[in-house]
């Protein structure tokens, strides 16, 4: 009975508070607020961890956000959503239905999961500080414990709630509403205006890999929607104050989630940025990121948590290349994965034949989403020769989740210009 | 995983073909009002496959989840369909053996602390928080699928495990 407690309330409660900081129609400010309330409930969870009392940061962030989320609420341009559209809400509720009903009976499922994410949810729990073994001990080494902690921290909440640390199914199921609720304002966010803007981002947020991983216990699917729907905010809002604040809060929420949160988020907001004008508010948004990465950061720095795969020595080995070249069989490996029809139905080759044929693509977003994937290549060029098993075993182990936030970006990068005359069509 | 997949191959099939009803019943709206915005085809056929698509992975969590089930896991499970590194009984008693504040170590043919699969350690440090591991002076030690020396006092037991207070 806790358990469903639990569940309940650090789901809905978020929702009820993030709305608040959304205006418009009812599915756009019940879905994206409840991503932005999550972000919210969790990054207080952080601070609250810090200080060694998670639940009254929660608590007291929530309430803090009740209250100025109507004075910083963003309102959307066009805000409901294309009528021809609505069906696909509803089988995306359908889903997220199924999916929140099996994560009753769910385990945090797999392994890298719990070792990285759930196993410092359960120990913030424990010890009601992040200063505990499971953060600073040698014994768990093993679970990078520098790794950002906003997913571990809203668990955590489940966790003290249901005051059962031997049964995790709550987790689950803040997954799988997480999920539901970030594919519902994907395609509320990008169906507001009438055309096939939305279809690209609905292919994106329904492929198998994208909802198998929501539901295997990685913090790689929450990332991705926090940095996808924070891009959707400021595309076209960026010297809108509110939208820079939401927008803002849902990119450091991606960046908090991950290690290599904070490059993607960086990315984008230099691609999002940098042929702008310069004016004081579209500083609002990264100052919201640093604002929300930075306490963590200085956490690991204090306690000297550093990262195992990417330090100073996996860069010094990159740069003088070190480690045998492997780019061409990573290219290889990532493309090939990224075609492959079971796992990614068809979106890559439509998002490169859209562009070609439509001849238009946001270039910020493209080349963001460039970036995006030449990191990972980097990354994976830098770190197989450390890991003690192969390039590919080591590429197969992780590809599929480290490509879901990349090809994120290409989606709404080939979609989002047809939210703009001639595209959009008649309603 | 593969074995599995195989298996599930008809179940699978049979759930590609209602997602693609659903997928035409859901984009049907769309496709009579899109017809003039370039490549809208391009677009609605990535659409259409991603819904048709996403019952089959909808089915492999389903039988996922039946997996975790049957076993009886609740708070973890394992990779893909792969086995859990220890019995759920196993990893109970010593559990149940361990009191507020007392260390543990996990004991296999190769040592103390050392595992014949990486996992054993890693599973049950998870499992036994806030119980920190202690692999020099533990006070409660599980022998897994290796017998305890003689003497020692054994509070549990199981057909591959012993467990054991120093």
């Amino acid at each position: 009975m806790r358990a469903a407690l639990a569940a309940a309330l650090t789901t809905l409660l978020p929702a009820v508070v993030g709305r608040r900081w959304v205006s418009g129609s009812p599915v756009l400010r019940w879905s994206l607020g409840a991503v932005v309330g999550v972000v919210l409930v969790a990054t207080g969870a952080v601070m609250g961890g810090l200080l060694g009392t998670p639940i009254a940061g929660a608590a007291l962030t929530l309430i803090i956000a009740w209250f100025v989320g109507p004075r910083l609420a963003w309102r959307a341009r066009s805000d409901r959503l294309w009528s021809p559209a609505k069906r696909t809400v509803v089988v995306i509720l359908m889903i997220g239905s199924v999916l929140m009903l099996m994560s009753v009976f769910r385990p945090v499922p797999s392994w890298d999961a719990w070792f990285m994410w759930s196993l410092k949810a359960k120990g913030l729990a424990s010890a009601g500080s992040f200063d505990s073994l499971v953060f600073l001990g040698r014994a768990y080494r093993y679970s990078s414990q520098d790794y950002p902690t906003l997913l571990p921290a809203w668990q955590a909440l489940a966790y003290l709630i249901s005051g059962d640390l031997s049964v995790s199914w709550p987790l689950q199921f803040q997954q799988a509403w997480l999920w539901t609720a970030g594919a519902v304002a994907l395609v509320a966010l990008a169906g507001r205006y009438p055309g096939p803007a939305f279809l690209l981002p609905l292919a994106w947020v329904v492929t198998p890999e994208v909802v198998w991983q929501s539901m295997q216990g990685y913090a790689d699917v929450p990332m991705a929607l926090m940095l996808v729907l924070g891009v959707a905010v400021l595309w076209d809002n960026q010297r809108d104050p509110a939208a820079q604040i939401v927008g803002g809060v849902l990119l450091g929420g991606a960046a908090l989630t991950k290690t290599e949160g904070l490059p993607l988020v960086a990315i984008v907001l230099a691609c999002l940025l940098v042929t702008r004008r310069l004016s004081p508010v579209l500083a609002l948004g990264p100052a919201i990121v640093v604002g929300l990465r930075l306490p963590w950061f200085l956490f690991t720095q204090m306690h000297s948590l550093g990262n195992e795969m990417i330090n100073a020595a996996t860069i010094s080995s990159l740069l003088a290349s070190g480690s045998p070249q492997r780019l061409p069989q990573i290219s290889f490996t990532m493309g090939s994965v990224m075609l492959s029809p079971a796992r990614w139905g068809l979106l890559v080759p439509a998002c490169l034949v859209t562009a070609i044929l439509a001849r238009r693509i946001d270039l910020r977003l493209g080349v963001a989403a460039m970036l995006a994937l030449a990191m990972f290549v980097a990354v994976y060029q830098a770190t197989w020769s450390f890991q003690g098993s192969t390039l590919e075993a080591f590429i197969n182990s992780n590809v599929d989740r480290v490509l879901i936030a990349p090809l994120g970006l290409l989606a709404l990068a080939v979609a989002l210009p047809f939210t703009r005359r001639p595209d959009s069509l008649p309603v | 995983m593969d074995a599995r997949l195989i298996d599930l191959l008809p179940e699978l099939a049979v759930a590609g073909l209602i997602g693609a009803g659903l997928a035409a019943f859901v984009l049907r709206p769309v496709f009579d009002r899109i017809r003039s915005a370039r490549a809208w085809w391009v677009q609605l056929a990535a659409a259409a496959v991603g819904v048709t698509l996403v019952l089959p992975a909808t089915v492999l969590i389903f039988e996922q989840t039946r997996y975790f089930t049957v076993r009886g896991l609740t708070e973890v499970g394992s990779a893909a369909f792969e086995e859990p590194p220890m019995s759920e009984t196993g990893a109970r008693a010593l559990e149940d053996a361990l009191r507020p504040g007392e260390t543990w170590a996990s004991v296999t043919r190769l040592g103390r602390c050392a595992d014949v699969d990486l996992y054993l350690f890693y599973w049950l440090a998870f499992r036994l928080v806030p119980n920190p591991p202690d692999c020099a002076r533990p006070d409660v030690e599980i022998f897994w699928k290796v017998a305890p020396p003689p003497g020692a006092g054994i509070v549990a037991r199981g057909t591959d495990y012993a467990v054991v207070r120093s």
